[in-house]
């Protein structure tokens, strides 16, 4: 093996520890938006990895693929943020149009979310055991 | 050291520092105990580490041309990582996935 070729094994080596570690996080995250910020994390991860394939073999075959991969990565979090966040997403007129002329709101007020009759106990329920997890 | 050389060592540390930086990100990533910190873990392989990587692969490309790809990828990766995390943030912000967020006062509702 050349030295260029330890570089590209140890390069691999890290991204794919990288890579297992944010399928961790997808497969553990309590919420959607903790999946999809380690999906766009996976995502780079594997622009990374056809980036090194590319450098060992000096050939530009792969780069449209990271063209590809680089505008459409982002669609998976937009959307997950767009419609699969919880309950005020699906009315995001009334959202952005309910706080205006409010006082502010102290920290302990933010916690609970104001409205919330569609089982916010839920949420708070996860949030808990989450924190315990990671705690222990 | 000839050019050849050079151009290896150079674009080997971008490799591997870009490598290093996206695996101690994921580290970050796992460990971090709330969205906010997990999401200011991951930003940064998003930007940084992926430019780092493809410097590396400019600096091995013999074909001139393949340069105009590689910055096309580091553009469009700079212009849609911020869009996806500002649209995450802010959702999770309004839906009310706050713990450990300990701001007395909150000026962005």
């Amino acid at each position: 093996m050349s030295a260029f070729a330890w570089v590209v094994a140890v390069t691999g080596a890290f991204l794919s520890v990288a890579a297992v570690l944010a399928a961790v996080r997808i497969a553990r995250g309590p919420s959607m938006p903790d999946r999809a910020v380690a999906l766009d994390t996976l995502v780079a991860v594997f622009i990374a990895g056809l980036g090194a394939e590319a450098a060992y073999n000096r050939h530009a075959s792969t780069l449209p693929v990271l063209v590809v991969l680089s505008l459409v990565g982002v669609v998976g979090s937009v959307s997950v943020a767009r419609y699969a966040t919880g309950r005020e997403s699906a009315a995001p007129v009334g959202e952005s149009a309910e706080p205006v002329g409010e006082p502010a709101r102290s920290a302990g007020e933010l916690a609970e979310p104001a409205g919330g009759s569609a089982e916010p106990a839920g949420e708070t329920e996860t949030a808990d055991s989450t924190s315990e997890e990671d705690r222990s | 050291m000839t050019w050849p050389v050079v151009r290896d060592v150079v674009s080997s540390i971008f490799l591997l520092s870009g490598a290093l930086l996206a695996l101690v990100a994921t580290v970050g990533i796992v460990r971090f105990d709330n969205l906010f910190s997990r999401m200011h873990a991951a930003t940064k392989p998003q930007v940084l580490g992926v430019l780092l990587v493809l410097v590396g692969v400019a600096f091995r490309m013999r074909d001139p041309h393949a340069i105009g790809l590689i910055v096309l990828v580091g553009v469009f990766q700079l212009f849609t990582a911020p869009i996806g995390a500002h649209m995450l943030g802010r959702q999770a912000h309004r839906t009310g996935l706050r713990e450990g967020d300990d701001r007395i006062v909150d000026e962005s509702l």
